[in-house]
């Protein structure tokens, strides 16, 4: 009786626990740094491993087509250096055009590159743990993004170790607007390999391949980083909001190096 | 004592294995908990002291590396294990017809759990379809592999138990 008793207590006390971690995530972040601590040195040590083996492999044994993608690449590079020679006077003309509106001064983003050690062992979230903690100037909250666009933010961080949500997770959101007709809604994860664009009205216009980009609103991702692009819109006859599916430009199953943006971002409508 | 310290390890060990070596290959993408095996087999075999605390130490490392809230694991291990205690007062844990069934039942109800979990939690968002997705592959998963992970920690555990026993023979005749 005693012994059921305390289980049904300990259930109690576990669901309370579930309950306040859910809504308020930081709040149990310290409790569980601990294993953390332990086990993400042996992930580091099994990951950079696994990643010797693997160059080995291909570097020494899987160069067959190189040369071809070689030649590819160059073709490729050129192309993006004519690109690049555009955006330059671009972001020049960019700039004028900022000192002729007297606008905020565009921060320089200071980032922290950092190695995927670990992933979630769970099928159903979507989180993983980098090689980077507290000592590299890594906070709670601080963006992660890879040269494709966004990829989580972090959610719990010790002293050489951080844990990053993923956009896909289902407890993540970011606001994020259409690039092309700038309309706005909030994207979520959905525990899968894609995403879906919540609050998006019925009236804005939206089509399959348009870009979605980071509003800035939210306070955590600065404006304009790439996210993804429409794969599906459901538009119903009843309801305020279009049904949006956006699929990620990052590759969440390849993901091996990320980029922890240290610099609290502040929004143009945030007081400096 | 030094029971604890080998299943704290092998429970570090096989969160390793999962979160840093399986994660590599999609193959493995939709496998089932690795340690829950583990848990159903503490619940099953061990003795209810050593097992709640296994458990709970289970729970408590697979919360604080997965990016679910906290308490997930400690709860639902915890009920499996209360689970497994309750079910051997009627049915025959050893028996040969019963043990291919014990780890795809424990990944069915770790996952409804988990809905159940999710249901209230979340109500605001619909259940992804992708949850009942994976459910499937998880099940077939514990059906190929789920009886041999069971015999390879049982067998484990009489190899360590002789090999303990022995150690702590010599060790006391060491001492007189």
């Amino acid at each position: 009786m005693v012994l059921a008793i305390a289980g049904v207590f300990f259930i109690a006390c576990c669901i309370i626990l579930i309950s306040v971690s859910d809504r308020h995530p930081g709040t149990t972040a310290g409790i569980g740094s601990v294993p953390i601590s332990v086990i993400a040195p042996f992930q580091d040590m099994v990951t950079a491993s696994i990643e010797f083996i693997r160059d080995i492999w291909r570097h020494y044994f899987y160069l067959v087509s190189v040369a071809k993608e070689n030649v590819a690449l160059k073709k490729l590079l050129n192309q993006a250096l004519e690109k690049n020679h555009q955006l330059v006077e671009i972001e020049l003309s960019n700039q004028r055009l900022r000192k002729f509106l007297n606008f905020q001064k565009t921060r320089t983003i200071q980032t922290v590159p950092a190695e995927v050690v670990g992933r979630d062992p769970s099928p159903w979230f979507k989180t993983v743990i980098i090689d980077k903690g507290e000592a590299d100037g890594i906070q709670k909250g601080c963006p992660v993004v890879v040269p494709e666009g966004i990829t989580g933010q972090v959610i719990s961080a010790s002293a050489h170790y951080a844990k990053v949500l993923l956009i896909i997770d289902q407890n993540s959101a970011v606001d994020a607007l259409v690039q092309r007709s700038r309309a706005r809604g909030i994207i979520r994860g959905m525990a899968s390999e894609s995403c879906s664009f919540y609050y998006v009205l019925r009236k804005d216009d939206i089509r399959v391949g348009d870009e979605v980009i980071s509003s800035g609103i939210d306070g955590v991702y600065p404006k304009g980083l790439r996210i993804g692009y429409v794969s599906g819109v459901i538009r119903r006859n009843s309801g305020m909001f279009q049904e949006v599916d956006v699929t990620p430009h990052v590759d969440f199953e390849k993901l091996e190096e990320v980029l922890v943006i240290t610099t609290r971002y502040q929004n143009d409508f945030q007081m400096p | 004592m030094i029971p604890y310290i080998v299943y704290s390890c092998i429970c570090i060990l096989l969160i390793i294995l999962k979160t840093s070596v399986l994660s590599n290959f999609t193959i493995f993408n939709d496998f089932y908990d690795i340690l829950l095996p583990f848990v159903l087999y503490l619940g099953l075999f061990r003795p209810f002291s050593q097992g709640l605390i296994l458990t709970i130490f289970y729970g408590y490392c697979m919360d604080s590396i997965a990016g679910g809230p906290f308490g997930f694991y400690i709860t639902v291990y915890f009920l499996l294990f209360i689970l497994m205690k309750w079910t051997i007062q009627f049915l025959h844990a050893r028996s040969a017809l019963l043990k291919p069934f014990i780890v795809p039942v424990g990944v069915l109800v770790e996952n409804s759990l988990f809905f159940i979990i999710l249901a209230v939690f979340h109500r605001n968002q619909p259940a992804p379809g992708f949850l009942i997705g994976t459910l499937p592959k998880q099940l077939l998963w514990a059906a190929v592999t789920g009886l041999f992970f069971l015999i390879a920690i049982d067998y484990s555990q009489v190899w360590f138990s002789n090999w303990f026993e022995e150690w702590d023979f010599h060790r006391r005749e060491g001492k007189s």
